[in-house]
Formats: structure tokens, sequence, C-alpha cells
């Protein structure tokens, strides 16, 4: 080891460099997005309204999401609010894993910002109290005639109605389980109203030769993955993942049935391989061809309509979720947006709220590809050109006759992530393993039994 | 020694004190130490002490009525037997990967060993699956793996072998994950052992050839007990890292089939920050420590002894 001390410029050259690597480790993990040179259109449809739009002007606001079509579809139009409002909007965004391990940590570390935010699990955070309640500013917003209310689907609005009738947040997208299918490779979709004629459609199309397999599933054991579309099976077969009286209904014999269904056609018609698939390996089946149907959130039509990346997209059709003795309950998704309670710009915050989710601000971001949870912005025509006329017609149908209540039930749960986790392991078992699906259940029941 | 005796006690008198180079050399060596120190304790120390006191609270995300629970945590732990299950998932994949590892890594730097000139080029090449950033090395794999589409059962198909669900049952996923982290680290262990093997003394080998030993002699009374303590130390560390491989399981698993892959560390992982329950997940994460500790300290005194010998 030298005995000599080290040089004034050696100890100036690491000191520099020892203050750089993290200036250059910040610039490399900086997530703020500038969102600039954007036509800035629309502004007499708000300032139309009775609303103070430059009662906050000067406040910088920011908002916190994961990249999201609805995120994708939005941000064009900051410039807009910006103007409209004299607020200025720094956007944060990242991937979803990322969020959704980041945002607990940030706001149990009561944290004032983000001012916005998407909220991952509605039911974790209004228990932990991270967002803001809304019914005083609903109540006294200043011009509802203009905001229109009635044309927000009745299942959003149930979706963030918290127990005891106050909303925490307000929907920004859509989604409802719908059947898609190639019109080339079936040639009766009338027979996919039941699970019994989807079931038998897809080994019938499987066994044509025409694709490798018969429908694309999600079977990833997680809770954001296959614990979302076999719960639509669930809930059609009449059963539900929490009941009503708050209790875990996993081995009932509705639930029972529906995983069972489930299981059984991706054993029947799913890709070898599906156990581990989720959304992104889904939907590229279905643009590759491989398979003929495909059957997820209605979300997907932008993926698999889109003639830039789908080899089927003039062949995509929709068709409504099956149903099991005339009963179909389609699984529904709603991402919400919500103020933070801790947040130093509440006002402004409510500003972006009323911008983001009014009829106005509702159609121009459909019209690139958001979803909103509006009937006149998936009447909208842009935006049928964009997500398909016939889809767009179907998922339509499905959003405006959904029953929320199953769903809300289980996904507004404070303990959805461990319930969730626990019914997707219990499900991807069934098909991975052969465990029965009542034994299944009845095993992640027990082991949900300190948790509720 | 020149001292001054005062009261019973003796004092080192100024003058024979280091020279003041020399104790101005040490006093800046201490300077430059400090923020290294400062940043060991703030992102290693204290957070292992958090994580420790974490463990015994029942805090989550909302940290809204918790506190102090004491061992309730690891009685909880102890009686589930998600966490007895996953520790014998983590038990078989250390097990396996390392004992694969090891052979297979000490077989391949034998042969590299006697090789010179290629040595260095199949080196380089061998050690890349280790130098590749590992995150997009399993997405790699895990579009490799998959059945329908995968290039594995594409060449396994061209040769009319099986076409397995790499990761579809759970036999099959473990036995996966097991060879990926082969694949991935046994590079590691070669380069070890290729150094280990530079350093063998040629007398001894030469003394063995006119011995008349023949190939598996010397490798068992001349090579094993030369490189033994190394391959103590690749143990060591591919025991420790198997331990807490997390991002392999998390790409291409997610624990799955059902909990077929849940190990201790994704256990952790769900338990604190999927399910937000800081306080269980940091008794799962202490518990993956003190086996991490014991199995460190059980090889240390192994390797302490070879040396020794």
């Amino acid at each position: 080891m030298p005995k000599h001390p080290p040089d004034r410029r050696t100890v100036l050259r690491y000191g520099l460099a020892a203050l750089g690597a993290p200036l250059l480790a910040g610039c490399a993990q900086s997530t703020e997005i500038r969102v600039a040179g954007v036509d800035v259109t629309n502004l007499d449809a708000f300032t139309s309204a009775n609303i103070d739009w430059r009662s906050e002007q000067g406040a910088t606001l920011v908002l916190g999401a994961e990249q999201h079509p609805w995120i994708t579809a939005m941000s064009p139009y900051l410039p807009q609010f910006e103007k409209l409002t004299g607020i200025k909007v720094s956007l944060q965004v990242s991937g979803e894993d990322q969020y959704v391990a980041k945002m607990p940590v940030v706001l149990a570390g009561h944290n004032s910002t983000p001012d916005v935010y998407m909220v991952w699990s509605y039911g974790q955070a209004v228990q932990s109290g991270w967002l803001e309640p809304l019914d005083s500013y609903l109540a006294n917003a200043n011009d509802p005639a203009w905001y229109d209310e009635q044309d927000v689907f009745a299942s959003a609005k149930d979706y963030v109605r918290w127990r005891g009738g106050t909303t925490y947040g307000l929907a920004i997208t859509a989604e409802a389980q719908v059947t898609f299918y190639r019109d080339d490779v079936i040639p009766d979709p009338a027979a996919l109203g039941t699970f019994e004629g989807f079931q038998e459609a897809a080994v019938r199309a499987q066994e044509s030769g025409k694709v490798s397999a018969g429908v694309a599933l999600r079977g990833k054991p997680t809770g954001d993955a296959v614990a979302w579309p076999a719960a639509g099976y669930v809930f059609s077969h009449g059963g539900y993942l929490i009941d009503p009286g708050g209790r875990l209904a996993f081995d009932s014999p509705e639930a029972v049935a529906g995983v069972a269904r489930y299981a059984d056609i991706v054993k029947a018609a799913c890709p070898k391989g599906v156990s581990t698939w989720s959304w992104l390996e889904i939907t590229t089946a279905m643009q590759q061809a491989q398979v003929a149907m495909l059957q997820d959130s209605s979300n997907a039509a932008l993926d698999i309509g889109d003639h830039d990346k789908s080899r089927v997209a003039d062949h995509v059709r929709a068709a409504p979720f099956p149903a099991h003795n005339g009963v179909s309950k389609p699984n529904l998704y709603h991402w919400i947006i919500g103020i933070n309670k801790r947040s130093r710009q509440k006002k402004a915050a409510w500003l972006f709220l009323l911008w983001a989710t009014s009829r106005q601000g509702c159609t121009q971001i459909a019209a690139r590809g958001g979803t909103p949870p509006r009937v006149s912005a998936w009447q909208n025509t842009h935006f049928q050109e964009i997500f398909g006329r016939q889809p767009a017609e179907a998922a339509l149908k499905a959003l405006r006759s959904a029953d929320s209540k199953p769903v809300t039930l289980a996904w507004m749960h404070p303990k959805w992530p461990e319930i969730g986790d626990a019914f997707a392991r219990a499900v991807n078992s069934v098909f991975t393993s052969g465990t029965s699906p009542h034994s299944a259940l009845a095993e992640a029941r027990s082991r949900l039994k300190g948790v509720l | 020694m020149a001292v001054t005796a005062v009261k019973g006690r003796t004092w080192r008198r100024r003058a024979d004190a280091p020279g003041s180079a020399e104790r101005e050399a040490v006093r800046l060596r201490r300077l430059m130490l400090t923020p290294m120190t400062v940043l060991l304790l703030a992102l290693t120390v204290f957070p292992t002490l958090y994580s420790l006191w974490l463990s015994l609270t029942d805090r989550t995300a909302a940290g809204e009525n918790t506190g102090f629970v004491g061992l309730r945590n690891y009685t909880d732990l102890f009686g589930s037997a998600q966490l007895r299950h996953a520790f014998w998932l983590t038990l078989v994949f250390c097990v396996a990967a390392v004992v694969v590892e090891v052979v297979l890594g000490f077989a391949i730097a034998h042969l590299l060993h006697g090789l010179r000139r290629e040595h260095r080029v199949l080196r380089a090449l061998l050690i890349l699956p280790m130098a590749a950033t590992p995150v997009a090395v399993l997405f790699g794999w895990k579009v490799m793996l998959d059945p329908s589409q995968g290039v594995l059962n594409y060449l396994l198909g061209l040769i009319g072998a099986p076409q397995p669900d790499w990761l579809g049952t759970p036999t099959a996923a473990m036995g996966t994950m097991i060879m990926v982290d082969v694949w991935m680290w046994t590079p590691f262990v070669i380069v070890i052992l290729l150094g280990a093997l530079s350093s063998l003394p040629q007398e001894l080998v030469e003394a063995s050839h006119v011995d008349g030993a023949g190939w598996f002699g010397r490798l068992r009374h001349v090579v094993l007990p030369h490189v033994r303590p190394f391959l103590v130390l690749a143990v060591l560390f591919r025991g420790i890292d198997c331990l807490k491989a997390f991002d392999a399981f998390q790409v291409l698993t997610a624990g799955g089939p059902g909990d077929a892959t849940t190990t201790l560390n994704m256990l952790a992982y769900r338990t604190g920050l999927q399910f937000l329950g800081f306080g269980k997940g940091a008794a799962v994460s202490v518990l993956l420590l003190a086996v991490a500790l014991v199995f460190g300290k059980v090889a240390m005194r192994f390797i302490r002894r070879e040396v020794r010998a």
C-alpha cells in the first residue's frame, strides 16, 4: 500500500468524478417528460363552461402515471390545459411494475406529490388515506350540465363510489371482457354466445390447421394477469370472489364451475406455454395470426386492429362475452385518477380532473385512442375509426349493460393484491398441475384466512 | 523506547509519535474513507437494522394502527405452510444449481487450462452470459423457452425430440430455472477455477508424472487438493447468490406455475412489496439473511481450514 498521501490533483479528479457520477445517474433515471410542440385547439369548448379555469394560474401540478394508452392519448393535450388554466403540469411516467412498486412507498412516506395520480389499487389507496374525497368538489361543481355526468357509464360511477357513498376518484378508462375472433377462421360467430359454443369453436379452429391454437387467454399466475379474465367466468357462472357480505367466496360451487370452465378451455385450445402469458403475449399471438380468437379486455382492439402491427387486422371482429344459462357477466375495469390527500395544489388538481374527465376532454382523448368511460366518446367517429366500428359497438354494448357489483366487491377490496394473487395462483395451478378446481380454490381460501 | 511515567501510567512521548507527514497521510486517508463509511452506514448498516426493526412490527404501507409485535411475524411464518414450501424450493434450487455449476465449471476450467492458445478466446466467449445485462438476457430466455414459438423447441423438433412446455409444469419450471442459472453463472465458477489452476505449481505436476500418476490420480491427488479452497469459495459465492436469486424467477415464472417456483426471496418480495406488508416481508428477508449468514459462516470456516491445511 503506498504511504504517500494523494496529491491535490488526484483528490480533485476523484472528487469531481464522485460528484459527477450521481449527477449522471440522476440524468439516466429521470422520469420527467416535457410535453411540447402540440397544437392547442378546442379551447372554446372549455371556456364556454361556467368554470373559473384561471383561478389557480401559476400553480404547478405533478401528475404521476404509468405507461398506459390513456397517458399517450391525453398528454398531447396538456399544453391546452396549461393555456386554459395557467397551471403547469409536470408528468412523471414509469413502467407498470416500477409504478406499482414505487407509488405505495411514495404515498406512505406522506409526500405531497404527485398531486394527481393514476390509482392502481383503489381500495388500498382509500383505506390507507392516500386519496382526497371528491364529494364536496362534485357537489360544488359550477357547471354540471357542461360536465354531463349522465354521459358517464353507470359502471364507472359505481366503480369509484366507496362504501358509504363517498367518491375518491374519477374513472378515466373503460374496458370490458369481449371475444375477438377472425372471421376467416370462425365460420359461425353466433356459437360464441355460450361457453360451450366458444370452447367448441376454439377446439375446431385449432383442429382446422389454419391456426396453431384456438384461443389466446392470459395464464400468468398473478393478480394482474389470469385473475381478471378468469373472474369473468366466475361472475357469469353466478359466483363471486368476494360476496356481498364481504366474505371470500372462492370455493362456492359457482366459482368452482367458472374456474373449471376457464381451465378446460386453456387445456383444450390455448397455445402451449400460455401459463406464463400476460397481455403482451396474447395480443402478439393474435397479431401474428397464431390463434383464431382472443378473449380479454376490449382494449385489445387497438393492438390487434392496428394494420401496422397486426397481420389479421382486416379479419378481426368482436363478439359479446359468452353466457352461462343465459347469464353473461363479463369482467370490466376502469382506471381511476385521484388527488393525493397531502397535495398542496388540490384546487388545481381538481381543475385537471374536471378538464380530463369532462365530456369534451374525453372526446378529444378518445380521438387519439384513449378509451374514456363516456358513451359520447365511444360513439365518436374518430374513436370508432381507431378502435374499429364493430369492436367498439360490441364493447359499448358490454359496458352499458355491465354489472359492476362482483368486480367492485373484489377489485376494490383493500386486500385485493393478496386476494387476487391467491386466486390467480389457484386458477393457474388447475391447468398446470392437474389440481382440481375445488381443492385449488379451497387451499387459496384457507391461505387467506389470516389476511381478512 | 523513551517513556515517561505519570502516576503509574506510561505515556508515549510526542517525540516518539509517527512523523507529522505520516500522521497527515493517516488523517487524509481517514478523511477519504469518511464518505464511503457514511454511505456504507446509510445504505447498508441502517437499512439492515431498520429491516430487523420492521420485522418486529406489523407495519404496512398505510402505516395505520401498526406497532411493535415482538416475534409474532416470525411465529406466524414458522407456522405457515407457504414459508416451508418456499424454503424447500429455495433449498432445491440452490443445491441443484450450485452442484451443477461447480462440477461443470471445474470440468470446463480443467479442459481450458489444458489449452494454451485458444484459452483466452474461449474464456472471453464463456464469460459472455455473465457479462450481459441479466434482465435483458432473461427476456431473451423467455422468448427462446416459449413452447410454441421459441427456438429451443424448434431445434428439438428438427431432430424429432419431444418439445416440452419448459415453464408450464411445476417440475419442468424448477428444472428450467436451474438450467438458466447454470447457463448464466457457470462462467463465474470457470473464471475462479481457471485462476486457481493457473497457480498450480508446475513442479508438483511434473513430480506426479515422474511418479507415474495417471490422469485421474493427478486430478485426485494434485489438482483437487490445490483448488479445493477455490471450489469452496465458488460454492460460497454461488450459494449466497442462489439464495437471493430474484430476477430470473420474476421474469420467467412470476413464482408459478401456482406457487411452484416461489422461493424465499420471491415470497419476501410478494409479502413486502406487492401486498405492502412491510413487517412480514421484512421478517422473511431477515430469515433469508440468517440462512445466508449461517451458510457463509460454515463455508468460511471450511475455507480457513483448507488454507491452513
